[in-house]
């Protein structure tokens, strides 16, 4: 199984303005995946795994109305599944018929660094459910963690930011 | 120390003849539920009881009715187990099986996150009559369950002790 690799590592976790240092994940089949190379004019970044009910409640969703309607303003998605390999990852695109570069944190060290720091909880746990946008530079422009009593099966909210930032009064 | 989410089980079983019943108890700890065997959403893991002996024969499994709970997913009440809640497993054991055991495997959801599932062994020994009132207790190695194959990688790796308690044997 091939480990994350990343360019630094002076970053303990980030935050909204932080520059994402680029890194690279294999994908289900193996193959190495650099962030910088998959990603578009925006990008939104997603941590999720195949146990987390939220997760799968909004997979459907995630493709076709969370990423299809910003496509052609440069939007790409990109998931990252944490701390599984990639015989169990590989069950979400399978089952949720995703074709968005797909790639698998079997060890967690990329999923750390996006985590929030949240009382009790692992890293690992803390980050699934959790959407980035990055601009162009890599930079990110909005996060979202899972907060269990707003959940919104839709993520409107990421809905909301992707067009402001993309296209909307944002601009 | 136990991993937050974690239950505590206690087995307790009598034999009639070939005829054995299993209690397991399980603990869930304040301010945690687990997803009932069936789970309002299909999206949900649902917990499992899960019997390994050989010679245990025809085990069927009563799961206890979950209560319903606004947890704030999706806008709709859940079908949940939280506070002690009670297993019964009925089978048949053949000639000479002195323990049996097996697992139950569960997804805890703790305060606002869920946590990966994880599975919660169980192990209860058939003591001659005049044993029976002694309790064994012991430490219980924790392992992934066999039932799901998408929850089997999934699970977590820990260490706990459960309680086992000494089964009783019922002369016919």
């Amino acid at each position: 199984m091939q480990n994350a690799t990343m360019e630094t590592a002076t970053i303990a976790t980030y935050e909204v303005g932080d520059r994402v240092a680029d890194f690279e994940l294999p994908d289900v089949s193996g193959k190495p995946r650099r962030l910088s190379d998959i990603a578009g004019e925006w990008t939104l970044l997603y941590f999720t795994t195949t146990w987390c009910p939220y997760c799968t409640a909004e997979a459907p969703f995630l493709e076709t109305e969370v990423t299809e309607p910003f496509r052609d303003r440069g939007l790409r998605t990109v998931v990252v599944d944490v701390k599984e390999s990639p015989e169990v990852a590989r069950q979400l695109p399978d089952r949720f018929g995703w074709t968005m570069p797909f790639l698998v944190d079997a060890h967690g060290e990329v999923s750390e660094r996006f985590a929030p720091k949240k009382e009790g909880l692992p890293p690992e746990v803390a980050v699934i459910n959790a959407h980035f946008i990055l601009d162009s530079e890599l930079v990110i422009r909005f996060a979202e963690y899972l907060n269990m009593e707003r959940f919104d099966i839709r993520a409107t909210a990421v809905t909301q930011a992707l067009d402001a930032l993309t296209g909307g009064e944002g601009q | 120390m136990t991993p937050p989410g974690s239950i505590v089980l206690d087995a307790v079983g009598r034999r009639r003849g070939r005829s054995v019943e299993v209690t397991l108890t399980a603990q869930i700890p304040a301010g945690t539920h687990i997803e009932p065997h069936v789970p309002t959403e299909p999206t949900l893991i649902p917990t499992e009881v899960e019997v390994e002996v050989e010679g245990l024969e025809a085990a069927a499994v009563d799961y206890p009715e979950p209560v319903r709970k606004d947890l704030g997913f999706r806008g709709m009440a859940l079908s949940v187990y939280e506070g002690t809640v009670r297993f019964v497993i009925r089978g048949e054991v053949a000639a000479g099986v002195e323990v049996v055991r097996g697992t139950v495997s569960y997804q805890p959801c703790v305060g606002g996150a869920c946590l990966p599932p994880r599975s919660s062994t169980w192990e209860a020994m058939l003591k001659r009559p005049q044993e029976a009132s002694s309790t064994a207790r012991g430490a219980v190695s924790v392992g992934p369950s066999r039932n799901r194959s998408r929850q089997r990688s999934a699970r977590a790796s820990e260490s706990m002790v459960a309680r086992s308690s000494a089964m009783s044997e019922e002369r016919d």
